[in-house]
């Protein structure tokens, strides 16, 4: 599927994939689940499928509401788990 | 769901009447089909619609909660045509943020993907394409172990 957003030129596609994939990702309670589904896309280049998206579909709201949401959450974990282990 | 009573009225008899199976078996029975027309592709968007309202009904999410079905759904992803697999992925998605139990619709729509990639079903995607060159290789390293048995008299 993230190999897909290289592909697919259906803006409708996309945004129903990238909406799946932060569904997935961010619906586990646990930050070590999260991290880990994150991880699996990231080795199959999702950040890079989405900067691509960004830059060909930028004005397409909803889309980069979605990229957004990614995003945020990503960084919002990973600062999460820096505090946890500073504080060990 | 929607406002009107009657339209949940509607949805809670579709669900007794056992509709939600039929309506997979319409989809399985399609996306079974070689060659699809473009009435078999509209139908089934039209199931796939037709799901995302039935689970907005805790019974119908939790009829569509069953691994085999998801693992159905995402079988679609072997068709051709992108507003059908955009129409599934948005299912999907609803059917992620509306599971009441986030964790346990998220693991089913895992298992789902998993087995898809497993399958031997339908487009090639890099993964089968390397599972199809082990299978030439193999074959082909089995040809030479067979010629060197007999070279050896074997």
């Amino acid at each position: 599927m993230v190999e897909s957003l290289f592909k697919v030129e259906s803006t409708d596609y996309i945004l129903h994939a990238v909406s799946l994939l932060n569904a997935v990702v961010n619906s586990p309670a646990d930050i070590d689940k999260r991290t880990q589904l994150r991880s699996e896309l990231e080795s199959l280049k999702l950040s890079e499928a989405l900067k691509q998206l960004s830059d060909t579909y930028g004005d397409h709201e909803e889309l980069k509401e979605q990229i957004d949401i990614y995003n945020e959450e990503m960084e919002q974990d990973r600062k999460e788990l820096a505090e946890t282990a500073g504080s060990r | 769901m929607s406002d009107n009573p009657s339209d949940d009225k509607w949805v809670a008899r579709f669900i007794s009447a056992k509709g939600i199976p039929v309506l997979i078996t319409v989809l399985q029975e399609k996306n079974m089909k070689k060659r699809k027309n473009a009435l078999d592709v509209s139908v089934q968007v039209e199931v796939l619609k037709a799901l995302e309202i039935l689970i907005q009904a805790p019974r119908g999410l939790k009829e569509l909660s069953v691994a085999d079905t998801l693992r159905e759904l995402v079988l679609i992803l072997d068709s051709d045509d992108v507003p059908l697999k955009a129409s599934m992925l948005h299912l999907l998605s609803f059917y992620c943020l509306s599971a009441g139990e986030p964790e346990k619709g998220v693991e089913l729509i895992l298992e789902a993907f998993n087995a898809y990639r497993r399958s031997s079903k339908g487009t090639i995607s890099p993964t089968r394409k390397k599972k199809k060159k082990k299978g030439f290789l193999s074959v082909l390293k089995n040809l030479f172990i067979r010629e060197k048995e007999i070279r050896n008299g074997g």
